[in-house]
């Protein structure tokens, strides 16, 4: 189960947001996706997804065209937490996860069991009947991922999970258990597409890092590859030393 | 409509609301007179003639604007939309009044009728919202768009009521008011169709849930937000548009009944559609009882009281319950 996206460009009106990229999200593997604000990352993952349409190139999943694929059929195959998730009704947080599981067919019994496991993952079982609305940011953060994932969670060995800045509004613990969580999912042969800012958590939790600038893709590969000083000056215009730390993590130190 | 069976409560009520205003009026009936066959002949013409045919149109229509408002509020994925928000309850208002104050039965608009005119009028609000939606790609615009349309319809409403003689300016009022004075069996079958669409309706719960949360959203959980839309629009313009045409603007209800049932129940609209039905047509049918009883034997227009009733209650459930509301 590998996104593949060859040669593709993406203009909205006179402005060209992607340029002639190529990128895979394979499956098994947890990919981070990086570059500056405006650099496509988003536009990477709306078309990658199939919610926008590229004006030249293709996307396959699974070696078929996207356009080939319905809807109904993506949207048991790829589940995305698009940058910015607003609920302004007071449903309870396990409605909003059951929600996940509006592209599929089965009862409400095993839908629910489904959901009950998924928030059980994230450590929000005792959440699960309080008003979405009366939530912190970053516990609302972890419904709205705890949705996607239930969308794919009975099928993990084919599913993509996209998530754009998941992580943003998470304090570091529910970061590091995120990164763990999706690392499991990946070990089942989901495949894993996290746009990130935080450059060394994606080099210690993704096995491929996409860096991408100006709506390229500037490298693509392991992390310690993509990630030079010479890229992120290239990247996001600022000096930093590339180092390993103690337990060979990668670690940025900036200039002055 | 599994929620129904678990919580009856509504549905009792509904029935004991009924059956307490199919009695209560200038003229009290017994309805064991009537079953017993001891009512006198004024009485019988009184509850099958004026008395049923209100009593039912008024749960109609109540059940149909509390719905109206439920789906619009999950479309526009804000909880302070409704019909009457929108304009399209007042550009049915609008177009009913202008047929009435501008004599158009004598033109092409004649086979229309005043209730025609009200539908034509709330489709096409519905349909410049929707067309300015898809042309601006946001809810927000589609919501403002309605809003300065609903000031525009308004101020049209205004000046059919100064262009009126002082008879027409009493159906204007009636339509800018509300009114289930004029409910007759014939506007009881035309309102069937709004039990229709509210079916129809239900049958897009999950999709009006999944809609809530964006269209992107929606888009991923495999939505054809576009047709959804479309759907929930003309749905919605109809039971609008028939439910003005028949009794003119029934105001707050719409805003005020999705409210309190996801308050008290649930926000998904598997249970906020049949929820609102209930409880609307339980307000809307008490609202006319005490209307056209509490000034007896003149009558009170329902707008007036749904409104003032409707207007603070509102108010108070916002300062109570402000995080809840999700406002």
């Amino acid at each position: 189960m590998t996104l593949k996206l060859r040669q593709c460009c993406f203009s909205v009106g006179s402005q060209r947001l992607l340029e002639d990229v190529s990128a895979t999200i394979p499956s098994g593997c947890v990919t981070g996706i990086l570059g500056a604000n405006g650099a496509g990352k988003t536009s990477l993952v709306h078309l990658a997804a199939g919610y926008e349409k590229a004006q030249s190139g293709s996307i396959r999943l699974d070696a078929i065209d996207l356009k080939s694929w319905s809807r109904e059929e993506l949207a048991k195959k790829i589940a995305v937490l698009p940058q910015t998730a607003t609920l302004d009704f007071p449903f309870s947080v396990e409605e909003v996860v059951l929600m996940g599981r509006i592209p599929h067919q089965s009862d409400e019994a095993t839908n629910r069991a489904l959901v009950a496991k998924v928030l059980s993952l994230f450590s929000l079982t005792d959440f699960a009947q309080r008003p979405y609305t009366s939530l912190s940011g970053g516990e609302k953060q972890r419904v709205q991922i705890c949705r996607v994932v239930s969308q794919v969670i009975d099928d993990l060995s084919h599913a993509h999970l996209l998530f754009d800045e998941p992580i943003a509004p998470l304090d570091i613990a529910h970061q590091v258990a995120f990164f763990r969580l999706v690392r499991g999912f990946a070990a089942q042969g989901t495949a894993v597409g996290l746009v990130l800012h935080d450059i060394e958590l994606a080099c210690q939790f993704c096995d491929e890092i996409i860096l991408m600038s100006a709506g390229k893709i500037l490298g693509a590969g392991k992390p310690a590859a993509v990630i030079t000083s010479d890229s992120i000056q290239q990247a996001f215009d600022v000096s930093a030393t590339v180092t390993k730390g103690p337990a060979g993590a990668i670690q940025l130190i900036f200039a002055d | 409509m599994r929620w129904l069976m678990k919580s009856p409560v509504l549905l009792i009520t509904l029935m004991l609301s009924t059956a307490l205003m199919l009695c209560v009026g200038a003229t009290e009936i017994l309805l064991l007179d009537l079953l017993t066959g001891h009512a006198d002949v004024v009485s019988q013409t009184i509850f099958w003639e004026i008395r049923l045919p209100r009593v039912l149109l008024s749960i109609i229509v109540g059940a149909g604007v509390s719905v109206a408002g439920a789906v619009i509020q999950g479309l526009f994925r804000n909880p302070l939309a409704d019909p009457a928000l929108i304009g399209v309850s007042s550009g049915a208002a609008l177009f009913a009044a202008g047929y009435m104050v501008l004599d158009l039965h004598t033109t092409a608009f004649g086979l229309l009728g005043v209730s025609g005119s009200a539908f034509v009028g709330g489709l096409l609000i519905s349909w410049l919202v929707l067309e300015i939606g898809k042309r601006s790609g946001t809810v927000s615009s589609m919501l403002l768009a309605g809003i300065a349309f609903n000031s525009i319809a308004i101020a049209g409403v205004g000046l059919f009521s100064y262009l009126s003689s002082d008879l027409e300016l009493r159906s204007v009022t009636f339509w800018a008011l509300g009114s289930f004075n004029g409910a007759d069996w014939t506007g009881v079958s035309i309102a069937l169709i709004i039990p229709a669409a509210i079916v129809l309706l239900m049958r897009e719960s999950r999709n009006l849930n999944a809609v809530t949360l964006g269209d992107k959203e929606a888009y991923y959980l495999g939505i054809d937000i576009t047709r959804l839309r479309q759907r929930i629009v003309v749905l919605t313009a109809v039971i609008v548009g028939v439910g003005v045409a028949l009794t003119g603007i029934v105001a707050f209800v719409g805003l005020v009944v999705p409210h309190l049932i996801r308050l008290t129940s649930s926000s998904n609209h598997s249970v906020v559609i049949p929820g609102s039905a209930l409880l609307g047509a339980i307000l809307v049918l008490l609202a006319d009882g005490v209307g056209r009883s509490i000034i007896s034997p003149a009558e009170l227009p329902i707008g007036i009281l749904t409104a003032l009733l409707g207007g603070p209650f509102f108010v108070y459930l916002i300062m109570r319950q402000k995080g809840k509301l999700g406002i």
